[in-house]
C-alpha cells in the first residue's frame, strides 16, 4: 500500500486505544459489520452480540487480520494491518484454535515469544506459562491437551510479549470452574492495570464479573456501550421488576397498586410482592411511607432485572 | 434508530420502536403501490433478465416512431402523402400494445395473488377497491408509455421539423387528440387484460388468454358479420380493432376498418360497455376472493 491509499488517522481521543471509526466489513452480499463508530480505553470491555453478531468480524478488524470495506480501525497509535509498531502492542485469543499440535506448551509459547522480538523468550514463556497455571515442564504436545489447557496456551501466547491491547475472542470456552475464576481475575488485574482488555463471550453472567463496561452488537451494528446498568437506566421503555420483602404482601400490594408510578403488582408469598414499575426511585420513596402507614420492616428491595442478562435480552432479544 | 444516553453509557439502537412520525394513508399507500408496480412490470432494480421482456417491446412500440422521424428528417419536402397520419400509426404498433398488456396485466395481478404479496398490501391503508384502483392506474401509465410516447414523439420531431401541425390551435388541438387516442387504446387493452388476469392467478395462463382473447374476438367477429352475415354490430365485440376505429373517429379521419361502417356512438357505447363490463368482473372476482395470508 502507498501513503496516497492510507486511510488517515482519525481523530483519536487522547486516551483511547482502540478506534473505530465508520467501520463497515461486507463478505460479498453479507454485511457482517456496519458502520461501527467505537472507542475503547483502558480496563476491561466485554463484546457482547448473539451468534452472527459480527463480534468476531469486529475483533479481527481490531487486531488488523481483516481489511475494513469502509472505515478505519486504529489501535496504539497506529494502523494494526500496516502498522508493525501498532500490532507489537496487540495480543489475541482467537476463537479457533490457534497452536502448533507438534509442540509443547513452552515451545509454542516460546516462539511466539521470539515472533514478538523479545530478549529472553524463555524465561518470559516460563513467566506466562507459569500466570496461566500451566506446568512449563510439561513434555507434552499441545496436540494432546484438554480444551481448557490448550486455550490457557492461546492465553499464554498472547500475554508473553506483555501486550497493552489484549483481544480475547470467547476465551473462557473449555475452561472449568477454577480456571475461569482464575483467568477472569487475571483479565481483571490486567484491566487494572491500565491494559485495554477487550472480551467477547457469550456467558454474560461470567461477563459480568468481568467488569461492567459492556459494547453490544446486533446484526452487525453497535447497539449499546457503556455501564450495562447505566444503558439499564437508559432503557426507559422497559420498565423496572422489583422484588420486595417487609411482611404482610397482600396488604403491602394494596398499597403499591394504587401508586400511579406502579404498573402491576404481585403476591409472591405472605412476605414479599414483585412489582413493575417506571420510577424505581419513586416508588423506592413510597415504600418507605407505604411500610410507616402500615407500621411494617422493610427488609430488602431486589432489582430483578437490572443484571447484564436482563439488559442484553432488552437490547437484542426481539431483533428479527 | 435513536440514539440515547449520558457520559457513561449510550444506546444507539433499540430494536423495534413504535413509529411517531406522520403517515401518509391511503395516498401513500396508493402512491407506493403504483410506483411498486411499474418498477416490477418494468424490471427496475432487478436483475437484467427481468428487463429481457418489456423493454424490447416497449422498443418495438418506438421503431416506427424513429422510422417516421427519419424518412421526415431525410426526406424533407412531401413526406405527408406517404407518412402514416397520427390516426394510423396505431395500425404499426398495435403487436406490441397487445403483447404489452398481455405481459403486464398478469404480471401485476397474478403474481400478488400467488405469491401472497395481496395479504400485506391488504393489510396496509389499502382496501380492495383502492388496490384494484392502483393496479388499474398503474395498468394505464405502463400501457401509456408504448400508446402516448411514440406519436408524441413523432408530433415533436415533426414539429422540430417544421413538419407538424399549422399553428398553435392546430397544434393543441393534435395534441389533446394524440392524449385521448392513447387513453382509449390504453384503456381497451388494460381493462381487458386485468380482467383476464383477475380470473387466475397463473401469470402464464392470463398472458395466454389475453394474447388469444384480443385477436380472436377480431377473428371470431369477422367470421360471424363477414362469412355467417350477422348484424353489423357484432362487429362492437372485435378488442382488437374497437380502439382503432374510436382512435380514427378521434382524429376525425376516414378509416377504422372493418368498423368503418359503424356509427361513432355505437362505438363509444361499446368502449363504455368493454370498461364497466370489465371493472365488474375485476370487482366480481376480488369482492369475495378469500385472501389465504
Amino acid at each position: 500500500m502507498t501513503a496516497l491509499d492510507t486511510p488517515p488517522p482519525p481523530v483519536v481521543p487522547r486516551d483511547a486505544s482502540v478506534v473505530l471509526t465508520k467501520v463497515s466489513k461486507s463478505f460479498g452480499p453479507l454485511v457482517a459489520v456496519s458502520d461501527i463508530d467505537l472507542v475503547i480505553r483502558p480496563g476491561i470491555t466485554a463484546l457482547l452480540g448473539p451468534n452472527g453478531a459480527g463480534k468476531s468480524t469486529l475483533l479481527r478488524l481490531i487486531c488488523g487480520l481483516a481489511k475494513p470495506t469502509t472505515g478505519t480501525v486504529w489501535v496504539a497509535g497506529g494502523n494494526p494491518r500496516f502498522d508493525d509498531e501498532a500490532r507489537s502492542h496487540l495480543g489475541l485469543v482467537p476463537q479457533q484454535d490457534g497452536v502448533f499440535e507438534r509442540l509443547t506448551a513452552l515451545e509454542t509459547v516460546r516462539l511466539a515469544a521470539t515472533l514478538s522480538g523479545l530478549a529472553d523468550p524463555e524465561e518470559q514463556a516460563r513467566r506466562v506459562l507459569d500466570t496461566v497455571e500451566l506446568d512449563a515442564e510439561l513434555e507434552r504436545d499441545v496436540g494432546t491437551f484438554s480444551k481448557g489447557m490448550r486455550q490457557r496456551v492461546k492465553v499464554a501466547q498472547a500475554l508473553v510479549h506483555d501486550p497493552s491491547v489484549l483481544v480475547l475472542d470467547e476465551p473462557l470456552n473449555g475452561l472449568d470452574p477454577r480456571q475461569r475464576h482464575h483467568m477472569i481475575d487475571l483479565f481483571r488485574r490486567l484491566g487494572d492495570a491500565g491494559r485495554t482488555v477487550l472480551v467477547s463471550s457469550h456467558v454474560l453472567d461470567e461477563v459480568e464479573r468481568f467488569g461492567s463496561h459492556v459494547v453490544v452488537v446486533a446484526k452487525g451494528r453497535l447497539v449499546a456501550e457503556g455501564d450495562f446498568r447505566e444503558i439499564r437506566t437508559l432503557l426507559e421503555n422497559q420498565p423496572h421488576r422489583i422484588r420486595v420483602s417487609c411482611g404482610q404482601a397482600r396488604d403491602v400490594a394494596a398499597e403499591l397498586i394504587r401508586l400511579p408510578t406502579v404498573i402491576g403488582c404481585e403476591v409472591v408469598d405472605a412476605e414479599t410482592v414483585e412489582l413493575t414499575t417506571g420510577d424505581v426511585r419513586a416508588v423506592r420513596r413510597q415504600l418507605l411511607a407505604i411500610c410507616q402507614k402500615l407500621d411494617l420492616t422493610l427488609h430488602t428491595i431486589s432489582p430483578l432485572d437490572d443484571d447484564l442478562e436482563s439488559v442484553f435480552r432488552y437490547l437484542v432479544g426481539d431483533r428479527p | 434508530m435513536t440514539e440515547i444516553g449520558n457520559e457513561r453509557a449510550r444506546i444507539y439502537d433499540q430494536g423495534f420502536r413504535r413509529f411517531h412520525g406522520s403517515r401518509t394513508g391511503t395516498t401513500g399507500a396508493m402512491v407506493s403501490l403504483i410506483k411498486h408496480s411499474l418498477r416490477q412490470s418494468l424490471g427496475i432494480g432487478r436483475s437484467a433478465r427481468y428487463k429481457l421482456v418489456p423493454l424490447p417491446i416497449i422498443f418495438m412500440a418506438f421503431v416506427p416512431a424513429i422510422g417516421l422521424v427519419a424518412v421526415a428528417a431525410l426526406i424533407p419536402v412531401g413526406t405527408e402523402e406517404f407518412l402514416p397520419s397520427y390516426a394510423e400509426y396505431y395500425a404499426l404498433v398495435v403487436a406490441a400494445l397487445y403483447l404489452f398488456a398481455g405481459l403486464i396485466c398478469p404480471e401485476l395481478l397474478c403474481n400478488d395473488r400467488r405469491t401472497g404479496m395481496l395479504g400485506v398490501y391488504l393489510a396496509s391503508p389499502l382496501d380492495r377497491p383502492r388496490y384494484l384502483l392502483g393496479k388499474s392506474l398503474s395498468v394505464m401509465l405502463l400501457l401509456l408509455v408504448v400508446t402516448l410516447g411514440p406519436p408524441l414523439l413523432v408530433l415533436i420531431a415533426f414539429t422540430l421539423q417544421n413538419e407538424g401541425p399549422s399553428g398553435f390551435g392546430e397544434w393543441i388541438s393534435v395534441f389533446f387528440r394524440i392524449v385521448a387516442s392513447s387513453t382509449v387504446v390504453g384503456a381497451v387493452y388494460g381493462a381487458v387484460g386485468l380482467a383476464i388476469s383477475a380470473s387466475t392467478d397463473r401469470r402464464v395462463v392470463a398472458t395466454a388468454t389475453i394474447l388469444s382473447v384480443i385477436p380472436g374476438s377480431a377473428i371470431v367477429t369477422d367470421i360471424l358479420v363477414g362469412d355467417g352475415g350477422m348484424s353489423t354490430s357484432l362487429r362492437l365485440a372485435n378488442i382488437m380493432f374497437l380502439p382503432r376505429a374510436l382512435v380514427h373517429r378521434i382524429h376525425e379521419e376516414p378509416g377504422g376498418w372493418p368498423l368503418a361502417e359503424n356509427p361513432t356512438w355505437t362505438l363509444w357505447l361499446a368502449f363504455i360497455g368493454w370498461l364497466a363490463l370489465s371493472a365488474g368482473w375485476i370487482w366480481y372476482c376480488y369482492r369475495e376472493l378469500v385472501v389465504q395470508r
